[in-house]
């Protein structure tokens, strides 16, 4: 009779679900791992990500542009990458996570149509998520900025783990 | 921005309508001069009218994680904005087929050229006939061309506009051909600036129509 490993059965109730959630343009998620944060289509757009690997609690904002400056009236802060940023952390401090623990990736901020008239936004999306993020303290990890093509990014919370897809066929982990 | 927001939902359902009957004149016009040139039926829908926040804008545009080729065509001038033409890759396919009936569609290089055409006949016979309609001088800049996410595209143009107001106002149409099948959408997206000139265009027509039909809403 062959031996068995107990050690490679799987135990039972201790099945893993990973659950994902999608973060549309100009939102925010906080999720505690098993789960990932999926969006989807960053052109000028930045996904900034922040992660704490002591907690296993990440969070993901899908950002339009740079600055809010002194808008009036109802805000949507994942809209802005200062807002974003801002909004992320308050959520974070809520769960019990400290700004030291966090450390944070990008990836986005494209220009979609080299050449024309724009006005740079995703490059300044890149600009005001450093310097927010620089202003709380948080370290940038890894980023994938720029170019002139789009992205779809996974965010797993069980390694920090950021996957960036491409329709040129490239997947990057940052 | 507020102002041209607050006058665009101070029109009369009628006026809205007329904004609407210029874009369906124009975008015929556009339709058909592609159908003669092509010797294809093609027919173009009639365009919504949309103001949006930008984020909420590329919901209304389908899947936006598919492959589609995006040509980007600005317009600058009295009345300001930017036309974007979403072919999704089907509908660049069956453009490419019908354009190349020999072959060639491998070749990227004939096949973008194809697709600028596209862009310029498209923008061209629209802007001329909305700048016969407005009397306002319109000027459409050479097309752009690229590949990727529907999605990646559109929000390109979207966070553009948006970074200098908080709401959108775009026109969207759809073409196909005689069955039916998706070619291309057709998004306008017009620059605040430019807008109070296109609602005294839409009253000018209204009172136009108006005194012909001699009675009042």
């Amino acid at each position: 009779m062959e031996a068995v490993n107990e050690k490679k059965l799987p135990r039972p109730g201790r099945v893993r679900v990973m659950v994902s959630f999608a973060v549309g343009v100009s939102e925010y998620a906080i999720k505690r791992d098993p789960a990932r944060i999926i969006t989807y289509g960053l052109g000028s757009c930045l996904a900034i990500a922040l992660y704490s690997k002591n907690n296993r609690i990440g969070s993901m904002a899908h950002v339009m542009l740079p600055v809010a400056f002194d808008r009036v009236g109802p805000l949507k802060p994942g809209k802005y990458a200062d807002t974003a940023v801002s909004a992320m952390l308050r959520g974070m401090k809520e769960k019990g996570i400290r700004s030291q623990d966090l450390v944070a990736k990008l990836a986005g901020g494209a220009e979609m149509f080299p050449g024309s008239i724009t006005r740079r936004i995703g490059a300044r999306n890149a600009l005001s998520a450093r310097k927010t993020l620089r202003f709380y303290g948080i370290k940038i990890l890894s980023e994938d900025i720029g170019g002139d093509y789009g992205r779809s990014v996974e965010f797993f919370l069980d390694s920090g783990d950021l996957q960036v897809r491409t329709l040129k066929g490239a997947v990057i982990k940052i | 921005m507020s102002d041209n927001i607050d006058s665009l939902s101070s029109l009369t359902r009628r006026e809205i309508s007329t904004i609407r009957e210029i874009c369906s004149i124009a975008v015929a016009q556009a339709a058909g001069t592609l159908s003669k040139l092509m010797d294809i039926g093609v027919t173009l829908s009639v365009p919504d009218l949309h103001v949006l926040p930008p984020e909420e804008m590329s919901s209304l545009f389908g899947e936006m994680n598919v492959s589609a080729v995006g040509v980007l065509i600005p317009f600058r001038g009295d009345i300001q904005g930017n036309m974007l033409l979403l072919f999704p890759d089907d509908g660049a396919g069956e453009l490419n087929r019908i354009l190349f009936p020999q072959g060639g569609v491998e070749n990227r290089e004939l096949a973008d050229s194809a697709f600028r055409e596209i862009g310029n006949i498209l923008s061209g016979v629209f802007l001329t006939i909305l700048s016969r309609l407005s009397g306002q001088i319109i000027l459409n800049l050479p097309p752009i061309i690229a590949r990727d996410m529907a999605g990646a595209l559109l929000d390109a143009i979207l966070a553009d506009i948006g970074s200098t107001s908080d709401r959108i106002i775009a026109l969207s149409s759809s073409m196909e051909d005689s069955s039916e099948n998706p070619l291309v959408k057709v998004v306008i997206i017009l620059d605040p600036g430019g807008l109070d000139l296109f609602l005294e265009a839409g009253k000018r027509l209204v009172k136009l129509d108006r005194s012909s039909h001699g009675s009042g809403e």
